[in-house]
């Protein structure tokens, strides 16, 4: 668009004469206003900085108001007009009066002097100071608290208060909503509980509830049995004491130890009965383990077992009687043992295998574990002549078979275990002489076969068996019955899936040398200690007491089966008379 | 030594502040060993009170430095307080946090009087820099000083303008107009010279631009060319003078847009940390509610 401005200039050397400068422009739109930067300047304060502006409209000039205030236009006040010839703009005071529109598209136009008293001043005009410009730290205050307040309380309050924008607030990701106070996430096991804040918080500043944990988890156990006086110690325990919901790091048992070194620092003061020791840290106040170990009591059909627990570090140590002869040493000799197949290297895996879930060993079984090379053979040189393994019955039973089928085989087919043939040797039938003699043979056989498996050669290698006196036959021998501990250490958890990347031996040191099955082959707690430190230890893998050990033991009872606020709390000592 | 708010009374104020955040700072440590850092164990609910004491008492400035009944330096030392303490504060909120954020109001919070200390540091920074670099920079003038000789320079160049020839007099009347001091705050605080100026081709082709004049400098170098074209000795003198006027008046502008940057910087952080001190406690006020609300 191009404009010919022609402004009318006082000049006072021509006195009384107007004179016109004119000016050229070139360009796209032609800004009026107040502002330095406009194209025409009108230096008064009621004009805006940017007031108006002349642009081309489908090849017309075109006028537009840019602030609010609206411009007069043939003494019409107007926001918006097309310009024809003739046209006169008021600005101020001042006449912008359109002198052409040229059919080329070259506009006119014509600036008059003042009609009024208008300063020129423009100097000054703007403001110098922040305050000036319009800056107001109260009303930015004032908007900043209520974004906040209606944000971050108003919004949250609806959400929680059971309105029926409820669900709306809390199921938009972007409207604000009590999710806003959330003071950190939910547990990854919490998370189907959703943004529903009231399925655990229940009414307003109230602490969360144990009903409210124990409507989902029913059932969780006591720490104490549920007579033991030292249930009064748990009186005042919430289950948000140690489970820490909205925390970072996001987990959602407190492991830090303080709760149980609370009581078990000083327990033998607590609770003088107890057969526990005080401890305070893995790695520097921790006692030596404390194995289960089983005593067997009687013998034969009648034996028990019974559980006692035996330091593992006290002298002398500690002796397992299981009944079963074994030595490490043998089976895990360099050379290889002697096997069906050849000699064989054995590693500890061949026998001692995880169970499923990585976490204990799997039972050792003589079916499973020993009977590969241990074939329970009563002639070498006939490898059908395998006894069962377990009870003895069985055993005779196989062996007097054994020995009946080979009597008949060889009356069958002559092979002359009994030479003699009668006349008429057609006659298959036995006489109850041959019948008395054949059942003494095979009775005869089968106690000879029996006592060299009991007494000399495959039984007794593993198994202790007692003769006993004034009994005959079959029923002279009592193997001694075989029980593994299969739990060494029942109040405290350990995971050999987490120990994979150990071998066996770094931790049961004594395996490969022991040579009977006495030997307690369980690591000490020094052991333990190469690897674990305290729960603040720096230098090795810092281990609170919920590494091992569980609060909740199997067992103990329904921790909220009494609401925990209807026993009084009182000491173990006191409870216990002792003062 | 020249004895400022900081350190007043021999950084007493420091001392204080510095022992409260290393005894925090000490139990934080002491009380990680056992266990986890969050604001609703023991220590934190503890750090959460001392901050939230803090703040309030920090708030309270605003009205003390108001009232003018306390004994001289009574506000220098508390301005002092308010430094040492408002920085402490923050230390401590950071400590209460267990360095736990996430998308909450809590965050918000702390969020909020992270900008407010941010923002305060910067207050003492332009208070301890800019007024000195002010005084220097105007010289011993006051700004209603420079005013006046702006205005006197921009009258005695319409006077020598008057006399000469039309295209020099309008040159003049433009610059005059088109001379920008101040402005929004942007300008303000960006200090830039937005003086314009419309040029005018005469005797030759082209079209009327808008030009920048910043520091006077198109209309010296036009007033120059119009010099060197002149061939009247009257009217060479009297542009020669229009010369030296436009750059005494290049001189004034500058220092006072200076002036005026200076003086906006040196008030500008207080628009922010005041209205953000606000929204903080009002973010700490919902940050408490909220904590008991859902306990």
């Amino acid at each position: 668009m191009r404009v010919v401005l022609r402004r009318r200039v006082r000049d006072p050397r021509a006195a009384g004469l107007t004179r016109y400068q004119q000016t050229v422009f070139n360009v796209t739109r032609l800004s009026i206003g107040r502002g330095a930067e406009q194209l025409i300047q009108i230096p008064d304060a009621r004009l805006a900085p940017a007031h108006a502006c002349i642009e081309q409209r489908a090849g017309k000039p075109w006028l537009r108001a840019l602030a609010d205030q609206p411009v007069i236009v043939n003494g019409v006040t107007k926001y918006k007009a097309a310009l024809r010839r003739g046209d006169v703009l008021t600005l101020a005071g001042r006449h912008l009066t359109v002198e052409d529109v040229r059919a080329d598209g070259v506009m006119v136009l014509r600036l008059g002097l003042p009609t009024g008293d208008a300063s020129g001043e423009s100097v000054g005009s703007d403001p110098q100071t922040l305050k000036e410009a319009g800056l107001r730290a109260a009303r930015s205050s004032w908007a900043l608290v209520l974004g906040v307040l209606v944000l971050t309380l108003l919004a949250p309050l609806l959400a929680s208060l059971h309105t029926p924008l409820q669900p709306q607030l809390r199921a938009a990701a972007l409207l604000p909503s009590d999710a806003l106070w959330l003071p950190g996430p939910l547990h990854k096991a919490h998370q189907s509980i959703g943004g529903d804040c009231n399925a655990c918080h229940g009414a307003p500043f109230e602490r969360v509830t144990d009903q409210a944990c124990s409507n989902c988890h029913p059932g969780i156990q006591h720490h104490v049995p549920m007579a033991s006086p030292a249930r009064a110690l748990f009186a005042r325990m919430h289950c948000a004491d140690c489970h820490v919901e909205h925390s970072k790091p996001n987990q959602l048992v407190d492991t830090g130890s303080q709760s149980c070194i609370g009581c078990h620092g000083n327990l033998r003061k607590l609770d003088p009965a107890t057969a526990l020791q005080n401890v305070s840290d893995f790695g520097s106040d921790h006692p030596g383990f404390s194995l289960a170990m089983l005593e067997p009591e009687g013998g034969g059909a009648d034996i028990v077992w019974q559980t006692r627990f035996a330091q593992s570090e006290f002298r002398p140590r500690p002796e397992e009687h299981s009944n079963l002869k074994f030595s490490h040493q043998v089976h895990m000799e360099k050379r290889g043992i002697k096997s069906p197949t050849g000699d064989q290297v054995l590693q500890c895996g061949d026998c001692h295998r995880a169970d499923a879930g990585g976490r204990y060993m799997a039972p050792i079984r003589m079916e499973v574990q020993c009977a590969r090379c241990h074939q329970l053979l009563f002639d070498e040189n006939d490898p059908a002549s395998a006894v069962p393994h377990g009870a003895l019955g069985p055993m005779f039973t196989a062996l007097q078979e054994h020995f009946s089928r080979m009597f008949l085989q060889s009356r069958t087919l002559g092979t002359g275990l009994t030479d003699r043939r009668r006349p008429g040797g057609e006659q298959t039938v036995m006489t109850h002489d041959e019948q008395r003699r054949a059942l003494e043979w095979t009775t005869r056989q089968s106690l000879q076969a029996a006592r060299e498996l009991l007494e000399k050669r495959v039984c007794v290698e593993c198994h202790t068996v007692t003769h006993l006196a004034g009994r005959s036959a079959f029923d002279q021998w009592r193997v001694e019955p075989v029980k593994l501990n299969s739990s060494w250490m029942p109040r405290a958890q350990f995971n050999h899936a987490a120990h994979r990347s150990s071998t066996c031996i770094t931790c049961h040191q004594q395996a490969e040398q022991s040579r009977s099955s006495t030997d307690v082959l369980m690591p000490d707690i020094k052991v333990c200690r190469d690897c674990h430190g305290g729960g603040q230890d720096s230098g090795r893998l810092a281990s609170g007491c919920t590494m091992c050990h569980r609060l909740h033991l199997p067992g103990r009872g329904d921790y909220l089966a009494v609401p925990a606020e209807h026993i009084a709390p009182l000491s173990i000592a006191s409870a216990s008379g002792e003062r | 030594m020249h004895q400022s708010f900081l350190n007043i009374a021999r950084y007493r104020y420091a001392l204080y502040a510095g022992l409260l955040g290393a005894a925090c700072v000490a139990s934080y440590i002491v009380d990680c060993a056992y266990e986890r850092p969050n604001g609703g164990t023991v220590l934190g609910f503890t750090l959460g009170g001392i901050a939230a004491a803090l703040l309030l008492f920090l708030m309270t400035y605003g009205i003390r430095r108001r009232s003018f009944r306390g004994r001289a330096g009574g506000t220098k030392r508390w301005l002092s307080m308010h430094v040492y303490f408002g920085v402490c504060a923050l230390l401590v909120a950071t400590l209460h946090s267990g360095l736990q954020f996430g998308y909450n109001v809590h965050t918000l919070c702390f969020g909020l009087l992270c900008l407010v200390v941010l923002s305060g540091c910067w207050g003492v920074y332009a208070y301890l820099r800019y007024p000195t670099l002010m005084a220097r920079e105007r010289g011993a003038v006051a700004r209603e000083d420079l005013m006046a000789r702006l205005v006197e320079a921009d009258r005695e160049a319409l006077a020598f303008a008057a006399k000469s020839v039309p295209e020099v007099r309008d040159l003049i009347a433009d610059a005059i107009l088109r001379t920008r001091l101040g402005g929004g705050v942007w300008a303000q605080l960006r200090g830039r010279d937005d003086s314009k100026l419309l040029l005018v081709p005469v005797r030759e082709p082209g079209y009327t631009r808008l030009v920048s004049n910043r520091g006077q400098q198109t209309l010296i170098a036009q007033l120059a060319k119009h010099q060197a074209t002149s061939q009247d000795g009257d009217a060479q003198h009297v542009v020669h003078q229009l010369l030296q006027i436009s750059s005494e008046k290049a001189i004034v502008l500058q220092r006072l847009q200076r002036d005026i940057q200076l003086q906006g910087l040196l008030q500008f952080w207080l628009y922010l940390h005041v209205p953000l001190s606000f929204g903080m406690l009002a973010a700490l006020v919902v940050h408490i509610f909220s904590v008991f609300y859902y306990w």
